[in-house]
């Protein structure tokens, strides 16, 4: 197993350091981060105005060739820990990526246990009562859900926690950011009222979208294993349902959506992009569209740098999991 | 002047920015509730057309500097939405010289002079006593009298070095790294001087229009000397970075910053230390970051925001006409959408071709398939440097046919011109078929709109119209664009900003506009402090600016201020300071 997992994980080196030559090409290419600055009107002279901006090309290191840029970056996060300083502002970029990252595993780990709990139990019900009005509807819903357009469906839940608010007086369900603003109840029980309330819409928004794909994944690979030799084998040795069921066959339904599971983590991980924009939650997501708008090249290259890192990590997670949970792999 | 890019407001040079009028002041002006500097209410038709007011704001087309006040009840939270992050709190810092910065800096950054409600510039009598200015063949003298009880937050007094300091990290030679955002005005001081305990402060200068655009935004120069100095240039640029870098906790003005909260809020509370007449009645001031506008309405709905101040559409208005106790105002802006021409270009060098394109254009169309579908009654604007509601306005467009849609005279005009082809496939004396692009904002409908209308326009003149979208308006600067469409955000201030868009080397005449005559106009302007002679020659410039067929004003772009109707003193701010401009003001009505 320790041979397989040290494999796995120098595998991984390479592919971390090709993604960091690409994502610099990639941003690089996204645009000039002193186009700001260029077409502004302000009310210098020509002259000021383009001392400025080279004054600023140099601070940004934009006046060097690409492979100079790029390795003083890397370097530089590598050596110093330092991500390099954003286009505009004197924010830390790594304490702001980190910052966000935080965020967003918060808003993400929450939604995606309360999905996979949901998505497993219908999953499972919806395959072993198939064809009934249960798995009908499971079915129905998992369409639904996975066909709804997540902004919209967002949006739908904000005016759905607006109306609760208005009927009940309350304003217990927040439609931005994570907080109330100002906090008035500083107490345990009132702070974790406020944070529950901001928590509930964007949880159900993030989590619907998972719980749709993976119930149905759940239900399939279900369905597969029930159909198989070995569960019909142990039926027929007089094996309980409910052993057969849990002890057999979810043990070996539930090995392709882990791995499914760990690559869908790592992606959301990287940004509930419309979910916290439209929440207005300031993390991964919202933190990737403001660099992008601002052609901040060095928080979107520290943004891709984390989100590569996650997915490459989720992904040795997932092939690490798929080892311990299938022996024929890691013996492979 | 500052252009705009789709919603986005970019560079705000604020009340840095340059001078309006001439001659002496003191007196109120256009921020608090009891300080209007008009006469009464004057409806103009050029002013009021395309506004509309509910409860409160139902009066502010007619009287923006006294609409929705009210008394104030001692008290409560009002929070008031920006709509970007703050990229540093230095707003004389050309980097961080933002709209949303200068919103949360009108009650901390005190000034000579602010830009009130009415787009007019008004002495802050808070902060000042008068500041006089007089001419004498080519030398400006205006000395500015501080108020006695003039301190900051820390009490130390607001004083001639804090005027120094201002000056010289902005006059681009004291201080060269700096990066001011303006160097207007600062430039032209020959000298400064000090008396009075520092209360009095005597500028000599060479003349300058837009005078009271200067010390606009003060620092506090012991804090500069505590945090870097002020005696070199490199001392200048480093306290002039720590007050980027820093949030500030000190204050010249009504509000004191007691809390930020990264991309999320900032929070003010009102500053023990003001000396001012007029007292922050609320216990807070919030200003909560919300970058996608589409959620403003629901925050504002759910109250988590009591009001918002976004770039206005159909839906956005139409939804936040639907709260209950919600008091909006649609007004006009400084911001005015236009075409511009690339003189570089082959085809649209020849000014008779650029004339007639302009006349073929009907601006009243474009207005009813654009904002015209939410602002009834608005209107083509008819002037390239004033604004309807400034001293000056006056339509040089109209009469001219440009902008008038008036096919059969474009049509004309191409065939006096030379032109063959006309109706049908439009080609040069030389035998070249006319053909170029309308360059608008990707992801902008109303510019969008405006190009293809172009684009149907001009085929019946026998033009290709090719529409290009472009992510930034960097084609600006490359010139990597034939006609464009884009907005120019304006300030009280004018005779500079008409120097940067219609002047050379002005840094923002990307079309190559090259009038000599219409340049020494706008220069003449800039060197006399006679207001009417200022508007008469910027009136003058502006008229051959129109011959030139150069640049076709479309409309004011709107300005949507939605506020809970219990919030008194709040009102519409088109300039570059914002609504907070009066924000000592702001409270919830007393019952």
């Amino acid at each position: 197993m320790l041979v397989f997992v040290i494999r796995r994980v120098l595998i991984s080196i390479p592919v971390l350091i090709a993604s960091t030559m690409l994502t610099f090409v990639i941003v690089k290419l996204s645009g000039d981060p002193l186009t700001y600055l260029k077409t502004r009107q302000s009310t210098v002279s020509k002259a000021e105005k383009q001392a400025f901006i080279n004054q600023e090309a140099h601070r940004l290191w934009l006046d060097r060739s690409w492979p100079t840029q790029y390795w003083h970056w890397i370097s530089n996060i590598l050596l110093h820990w330092n991500w390099g300083p954003p286009v505009t502002g004197h924010d830390n970029v790594a304490s702001d990526v980190f910052t966000a990252f935080g965020i967003t595993a918060r808003l993400v780990l929450v939604s995606i246990a309360i999905a996979l709990i949901l998505a497993v139990i219908t999953g499972v019900i919806s395959a072993v009562k198939q064809y009934s009005l249960t798995d009908y509807t499971t079915t129905l819903l998992g369409f639904i859900f996975l066909s709804m357009p997540t902004f919209w469906f967002a949006i739908l839940l904000k005016e759905f926690g607006l109306k609760i608010n208005q009927w009940t007086g309350s304003h217990f369900f927040g439609t931005i950011g994570d907080r109330s603003i100002p906090i008035t109840d500083h107490s345990f029980g009132g702070s974790l009222k406020d944070i529950i309330g901001h928590m509930i819409l964007p949880t159900i928004v993030l989590g619907l979208v998972g719980y749709a794909a993976w119930s149905r994944f759940t239900r399939a690979s279900m369905l597969e294993v029930l159909n198989s030799d070995y569960v019909r084998l142990a039926r027929s040795k007089g094996l309980s349902p409910r052993t057969v069921m849990i002890r057999h066959a979810l043990r070996t339904a539930l090995i392709p959506l882990t791995t499914v599971t760990a690559l869908d983590v790592a992606a959301l991980l990287g940004g509930a992009i419309v979910t916290e924009n439209v929440f207005q939650w300031r993390g991964m997501g919202t933190l990737f569209l403001t660099a992008l708008r601002a052609v901040d090249f060095n928080v979107m290259l520290g943004w891709l740098l984390v989100t590569a890192t996650i997915v490459i990590a989720f992904n040795l997670i997932a092939d690490i999991l798929y080892g311990v949970l299938d022996p024929r792999i890691r013996h492979a | 002047m500052r252009f705009h890019n789709g919603n986005a407001l970019l560079a705000g040079v604020a009340a840095l920015a340059l001078g309006l009028t001439a001659c002496s002041s003191s007196g109120n002006g256009g921020g608090s509730k009891s300080g209007s500097n008009s006469a009464g209410p004057q409806p103009n038709p050029a002013v009021t057309a395309g506004t509309h007011g509910t409860g409160g704001f139902a009066k502010c087309a007619t009287e923006p500097t006294t609409c929705n006040s009210g008394d104030t009840k001692p008290g409560g939270t009002i929070s008031y939405v920006l709509e970007k992050t703050i990229p540093g709190w230095n707003q004389v810092y050309t980097v961080s010289n933002v709209f949303e910065v200068a919103e949360v800096e009108d009650g901390i950054f005190p000034g000579a002079y602010l830009a009130g409600s009415d787009l007019k510039p008004f002495l802050n009598t808070d902060l000042m006593v008068s500041a006089d200015s007089t001419q004498a063949g080519d030398v400006q003298t205006i000395v500015y009298k501080i108020k006695p009880e003039a301190v900051w937050n820390d009490g130390q007094p607001i004083n001639f070095d804090d005027f120094k300091y201002l000056k010289d990290v902005s006059d681009g030679t004291t201080c060269p790294k700096c990066g001011a955002a303006s160097s207007s005005g600062y430039s032209q001081i020959t000298s400064m001087e000090g008396s009075d305990g520092g209360k009095t402060v005597t500028v000599k200068m060479k003349p300058f229009a837009d005078w009271q655009s200067m010390f606009g935004a003060l620092l506090p120069a012991h804090i500069a000397q505590q945090h870097g100095g002020t005696d070199t240039a490199a001392n200048l640029n480093t306290s002039f970075q720590w007050f980027d870098k820093n949030v500030p906790t000190w204050s010249g003005g009504p509000m004191v910053i007691t809390k930020y909260t990264k991309d999320t809020s900032i929070e003010e509370a009102p500053n023990p230390k003001w000396y001012g007449k007029t007292k922050s009645s609320l216990d807070k001031l919030i200003f909560r970051i919300i970058t996608d506008q589409t959620q403003e309405p629901i925050a504002l709905k759910n109250k988590e925001v009591q009001a918002i101040y976004p770039q206005p559409n159909a839906d956005l208005v139409s939804q936040v006409n639907g709260i209950q106790n919600v008091q909006s105002y649609l007004g006009k802006g400084l911001v005015w959408e236009h075409f511009d021409f690339n003189e570089k270009n082959a085809f649209l060098k020849d000014q008779k071709l650029r004339v007639a394109i302009f006349t073929a254009i009907s601006r009243k169309d474009i207005i009813s398939r654009t904002i015209g579908q939410f602002v009834p009654g608005a209107a083509p604007l008819g002037n390239h440097i004033y604004v309807p509601g400034q001293p000056g306005y006056q339509d040089n467009v109209t009469s001219t046919g440009q902008g008038s849609g008036d096919v059969t005279k474009a049509k004309q005009m191409l065939t006096d011109a030379g032109y063959t082809g006309v109706g049908t496939t439009l080609k040069t004396a030389d035998g070249k078929a006319v053909a170029f692009r309308c360059t608008y904002s990707a992801g902008n409908t109303n510019r969008q709109t405006e190009c293809q209308e172009v684009q149907n326009t001009l085929k019946q003149l026998g033009i290709t119209v090719t529409l290009k979208t472009t992510t930034d308006l960097s084609e600006l600067g490359t010139g990597n664009f034939d006609m464009i469409v884009f907005a120019w955000v304006g300030t009280p201030f004018v005779v500079a900003g008409a120097q940067q868009i219609y002047e050379l080397k002005g840094g923002a005449d990307y079309g190559f506009n090259n009038d000599p005559a219409a340049e020494k106009l706008i220069n003449d302007a800039a060197g006399t402090t006679d207001l009417p002679k200022v508007q008469s020659l910027l009136n003058q410039a502006d008229k051959l600016i129109v011959a030139d067929g150069y640049s076709l004003p479309l409309y004011q772009k709107p300005t949507f201020l939605a506020a809970y109707n219990n919030i008194v003193n709040l009102r519409d701010n088109a300039t570059s300071s914002g609504p907070p401009v009066n924000v000592q003001d702001w409270g919830l009505k007393a019952s």
